[in-house]
């Protein structure tokens, strides 16, 4: 894995883990949903890695 | 007015999005028309004229905290980056926001610059989070668009339906000054062949480039000149090099965007994938030769310039050079074709030529039948019957649990077995492909459930299985469409005898009877047979007829309005 990579990664781990408290505390608000799109801008950035999830939820 | 069109896909989308633009410009001519792309291919939008602004998102500007500072603090210096940039456009209070990206990360962009202030097309969320294809051609996107699905509609009319317009020939075209061409630039007439995509898996070999261009020379004199980014410039090199053409012009990497628009216009035609050079084509009213391989689907993104043709081969490997050079002197001769599919004009289709192997069409026809009412396509093969009955068990057995909630609450058992009602539904479609378009249009309309009150989720979800159940019913009892009206108007005749005896309890019984034929009806077609009778009407007079006990006026609509007009569609 490159440098480049790694760094895109552990900034994800840490964004997911913010969001996710986050979320339990306050649900979901506009500073969710810019924290949300900053996940997926991350995503786009590393090869392979599956969005699809964020577009597949049924209640 | 002020409109928002949201683009961050690669430049051939962009392309693909310009008569989109254009319409909205044709049918809002004073609105703000802004167009956001991202940084790294904002050149695509010269030559969409002065009409439109170009916004850039910022792609680089949110990343580069990320890997610049290596402590905790570079998350919130990226999300605060996000947040500037953002501000302006969340404050500038949109009309109409079209998100033509289909990703989740537009998805969300949507959602925050939009608020609570204008129309919002395209995917965006729920208040709650969840994904949300607002429209109803998002839901087609989300549902039929995409790896292995069977679309057939060409993505040019699926962005602009999505941004409510319609569009006509001369929304396609380019409206800024052209420059010269590029230096080196051949002595029209000439040939131009894309070298790479953007895409591997799209691109022909650099040997059978190397061979068709040979026979080009040879045969008929052509001189062919090759384009691509400047990252392809080695399949150039790979291309010429001991190759012994002695015409062949290279220009892969040595045009600007601009330059390339002008390089087409004065081609007698432009060779390749399905990628921008493609689009540009169609923009400048050139004709393409799309060479299309199996991954990808050519009437979503093949040429749409009048006269265009695509050879479709199952992958580059299959495509023997000499059939793509006889095809290409074919077309400039103006021989009658063979072999390729052939478009007609800008909003047309495509059409086969003797030759073609025709793909098969049930699960296209099942596409058009839920989405635009026309008939259901007959199928005898037992797998897809089978298929078809099975998920009516299941939406059957759905529609049973979901009934038994009390309250809004469903019991522990309900849970499991809904759960495994969805898994379910998930297995039969991998196993059964040809019924994956219904089974797509009900997992859209799922996601289009938004976050309600227990109660009313659960109600939602019932009306949403039910409508997958009556779809469903179509197949289940091995209907031929005779069949099918045979036993609507049996249902008919003895809902209106019950009723015609005062047999109120009885015709109670029958009634769901009825309602579920009438849904199983509307989704053959819209129509009670060739009357203007109309399915939903039907519906819905008789649920009203009955809320209101009349069942005098309702007798009567059964006997002298239904009855005849089914009796006439069964003869």
């Amino acid at each position: 894995m490159s440098s480049l990579e790694n760094d895109l990664r552990n900034a994800l781990v840490r964004l997911e883990q913010t969001i996710q408290k986050v979320v339990e505390t306050r649900g979901y608000t506009k500073e969710i949903a810019k924290l949300r799109l900053l996940e997926e801008t991350i995503k786009e950035q590393l090869k392979n890695e599956n969005s699809r999830h964020s577009t597949r939820a049924v209640r | 007015m002020k409109i928002l069109v949201i683009q961050l896909a690669r430049f051939g989308d962009i392309y693909l999005t310009w008569p989109a633009l254009r319409a909205l410009r044709r049918q809002y001519p004073d609105a703000q028309i802004d167009l956001m792309v991202r940084e790294r291919f904002v050149n695509a939008a010269i030559g969409l004229g002065s009409g439109v602004n170009v916004v850039t998102f910022p792609t680089q500007a949110f990343i580069r905290p990320l890997v610049e500072r290596q402590d905790d603090d570079n998350l919130m210096e990226s999300y605060e980056a996000l947040s500037q940039w953002l501000h302006p456009l969340m404050h500038m209070q949109y009309d109409r926001v079209c998100n033509l990206s289909f990703s989740p990360l537009s998805s969300f962009l949507t959602q925050l610059v939009a608020g609570s202030h204008g129309e919002v097309r395209g995917y965006s969320r729920h208040s709650d989070g969840h994904f949300f294809p607002v429209d109803d051609t998002s839901a087609y996107f989300y549902g039929q668009i995409g790896i292995g699905k069977s679309n057939r509609y060409h993505l040019t009319q699926v962005m602009a339906s999505v941004c409510g317009v319609d569009l006509v020939s001369e929304d396609w075209g380019y409206f800024a000054e052209l420059p010269e061409p590029p230096p080196g630039a051949p002595n029209a007439p000439y040939i131009l062949f894309h070298v790479g995509a953007s895409d591997l898996q799209k691109a022909y070999s650099s040997f059978k480039i190397t061979q068709t261009i040979k026979r080009l020379e040879s045969e008929s004199g052509w001189t062919v000149a090759l384009i691509g980014a400047s990252n392809e410039a080695g399949i150039a090199r790979q291309i010429l090099e001991g190759s012994g053409l002695k015409k062949a012009v290279d220009l892969v990497g040595k045009t600007t965007l601009p330059e390339l628009f002008t390089l087409i216009r004065d081609a007698a035609l432009v060779v390749g994938p399905d990628s921008a050079p493609i689009h540009v084509a169609a923009h400048m009213g050139v004709r393409a030769l799309n060479l299309s391989f199996a991954n990808v689907t050519f009437w979503e993104t093949g040429p749409v310039s009048p006269g265009s043709q695509i050879l479709v081969a199952n992958a580059p490997e299959d495509l023997p050079s000499d059939q793509v050079s006889r095809t290409i002197q074919a077309l400039l001769a103006d021989e009658t074709p063979y072999g390729v599919w052939v478009r007609d004009s800008f909003v047309g289709d495509y059409a086969p030529t003797p030759g073609v192997t025709r793909p098969p069409d049930f699960r296209w026809r099942l596409i058009e039948a839920l989405y635009t009412g026309s008939d259901f396509p007959e199928t005898t093969d037992k797998n897809i019957l089978t298929a078809f009955k099975r998920l009516y068990d299941l939406s059957d057995l759905a529609v049973t649990e979901l009934g038994r909630a009390v309250d809004g609450r469903l019991s522990p058992t309900a849970f499991q077995i809904l759960g495994s009602v969805d898994q379910l539904l998930e297995e039969v479609p991998r196993l059964v492909p040809e019924v994956q378009p219904v089974t797509d249009w009900f997992q859209t309309e799922r996601v289009r459930i938004p976050p309600l009150p227990p109660s009313e989720l659960i109600a939602a979800n019932t009306k949403v299985f039910s409508d997958f159940r009556s779809i469903l019913k179509v197949y289940v009892n091995l209907v031929s469409l005779q069949d099918a009206r045979e036993q609507s108007l049996e249902i008919c005749r003895r809902l209106a005898d019950s009723l015609g005896d005062w047999d109120v309890k009885k015709a109670s019984l029958e009634l769901s009877e009825f309602l579920e034929m009438c849904r199983t009806m509307s989704r053959i077609s819209p129509k009670v047979g060739a009357s203007d009778l109309k399915w939903s009407n039907v519906l819905q007079e008789v649920e009203k007829g009955f809320a209101k006990k009349d069942y005098l006026r309702l007798a009567d609509l059964l006997t002298y309005e239904i009855s005849p007009a089914l009796e006439n569609w069964v003869s």
